[in-house]
């Protein structure tokens, strides 16, 4: 084949694929939001799945955000001090926490721990035809699997990220005090500069990688193809479209919120 | 409500440019030991899953009853499927739960019994299949043959008019394939249900079944009782029972 030809048929295969995987996507998630509206909703499953997603994260996060929020004031505690102005280093830290690092840093930490986990869960179920069963018993695993991730996702992640933020600030506020810092000085203006809006557009993000993080997760997990070779590929998948898509929807949320 | 017959006609079905049924036609008789025979790849399993509408047939008609499964709506497949049991060929087990969780699971699920009597039920089903008391236990820790035993049981807790094993007896040895071959029989004393069997275990079939059908590269090749298929001339079926190839 013509070089220039067989280019233009990758870009149309890669394009036809996209939108191939998009629509499924949608159409999944559609009917997983719709299984919320639709009785019977178990909610015990509901409150197991806000367990792994949000109580078997917290260990991690409270680490994540507790070095975050330290390292983050030992580099600005250092360049604020030549400009006198260390009563900033405060808000400054405690503006980065809610903005950014505390619903980005912990969204992809609960992508390392949970939408993987989802990915392989459902894909294991998915080729020992568990899934299958859950059909044929008339329980629709979209509802009975998907809608109650989906549903901790988006309920857990603003509550992680909230206790990422608090513990981001104190471990800033410690780190700051152990390099001279007076208290007062970190403390005493983050009230002013950082305004409930901040807090709240971070949890909205938040929320919404949540939905990001269960929705892929499940997507490749409910679309595995093959044996063990495509547990392992799904678990990949589910991790690395997760990350970019944080990141890419956090710029635009970002460019929209602030 | 009696268990039903299932009326089978002209069901095709295809995956890409492979025919996989060729206008497949059959009854499965009511509250009878169904076998559907065939080596590996002829259809058998695809055909299980169309009669319990996990695939829908290309054209043909599945009516299970006064419903046609084949055109039905997903409402209508759910409510038939709660008269079914399905006991996969691994079992399907649900690896996060207990056996007593998997057995209850239809009942949960649809509200059908309060815990108590969930519970029950289930403990009456696995002691009668000699699992009562595996109850709390992890299903990862059973045996090939005991999760057999516990997804009989999970489908028979339902009271199925309409029990479908899928090629039970592949990959166990001679003991536990007997020990499946009495399942069956069980199966259908414990609810009177039509029981359908895929299988290529010939001794298994001729000594269970009431009626047998023989699929052959998507289509019927023969369907009767035992004694026919082993009175039959067809050399597509001698060379079936004797185990040689005909292709």
């Amino acid at each position: 084949m013509n070089p220039i030809l067989a280019v233009v048929a990758a870009i149309g295969r890669f394009g036809l694929n996209a939108v191939f995987h998009l629509g499924r996507y949608g159409i999944l998630t559609c009917k997983a939001i719709l299984g919320l509206f639709t009785p019977p909703l178990r909610l015990r499953n509901y409150f197991k799945q806000m367990e792994s997603v949000g109580v078997d994260s917290l260990f991690v996060v409270i680490l994540t955000g507790l070095f975050t929020g330290g390292v983050f004031t030992l580099q600005i505690i250092y360049g604020f001090s030549r400009f006198s102005a260390e009563s900033m280093v405060g808000p400054t830290v405690a503006t980065a926490m809610t903005r950014e690092l505390g619903p980005v840093l912990t969204a992809l930490m609960v992508t390392g721990r949970v939408g993987s986990a989802m990915a392989a869960e459902l894909s294991s179920m998915k080729v020992s035809e568990q899934m299958d069963a859950l059909t044929v018993m008339a329980a629709d695993p979209i509802k009975y699997l998907i809608t109650p991730r989906l549903v901790a996702g988006v309920i857990m992640l603003p509550l992680l990220t909230a206790i990422a933020d608090a513990v981001g600030v104190i471990g800033g506020f410690f780190v700051a005090v152990g390099r001279g810092l007076d208290p007062g000085q970190f403390t005493g203006r983050i009230t002013d500069i950082v305004v409930m809006g901040d807090v709240f557009n971070g949890l909205i993000k938040a929320a919404f990688f949540g939905f990001i993080i269960s929705s892929v997760g499940c997507y490749m997990g409910f679309y595995t193809q093959g044996g063990a070779s495509g547990v392992g590929r799904s678990t990949t998948q589910a991790v690395v479209v997760s990350y970019v898509s944080i990141l890419v929807s956090d710029f635009m949320m970002t460019a929209i919120m602030f | 409500m009696g268990a039903p017959t299932i009326e089978i006609r002209d069901v095709t079905k295809s995956f890409g440019h492979f025919e996989v049924l060729k206008g497949v036609s059959l009854d499965i008789l009511a509250g009878k030991i169904n076998f559907i025979i065939g080596r590996s790849g002829e259809g058998k399993s695809v055909l299980l899953k169309i009669l319990t509408g996990l695939y829908r047939p290309d054209s043909g008609s599945v009516k299970f009853g006064s419903v046609n499964i084949a055109k039905a709506k997903t409402s209508e497949i759910n409510k038939l499927r709660r008269r079914m049991g399905l006991l996969f060929q691994e079992g399907a087990l649900f690896d996060s739960m207990s056996v007593g969780e998997n057995v209850i699971f239809p009942l949960w699920f649809h509200n059908l019994a309060t815990p108590q009597e969930a519970k029950k039920k289930a403990l009456a089903i696995l002691g009668e299949l000699g699992m009562g008391r595996y109850f709390n236990l992890a299903v990862s820790l059973l045996s090939t043959g005991e999760k057999k035993r516990v997804a009989l049981a999970r489908a028979l807790i339902v009271d199925p008019e309409v029990v479908f094993f899928d090629e039970p007896t592949t990959g166990l040895d001679p003991l536990l394939g007997s020990q499946v071959d009495e399942l069956i029989v069980h199966a259908q004393k414990i609810s009177q249900a039509t029981v359908v069997v895929v299988s290529h275990d010939m001794a298994a079939t001729l000594s269970l079944a009431d009626r047998v059908t023989l699929l052959r590269l998507g289509q019927v090749v023969l369907s009767g009782s035992p004694d026919e298929f082993r009175k039959s001339k067809d050399q597509e079926v001698v060379n079936f029972l004797s185990g040689g190839d005909s292709a």
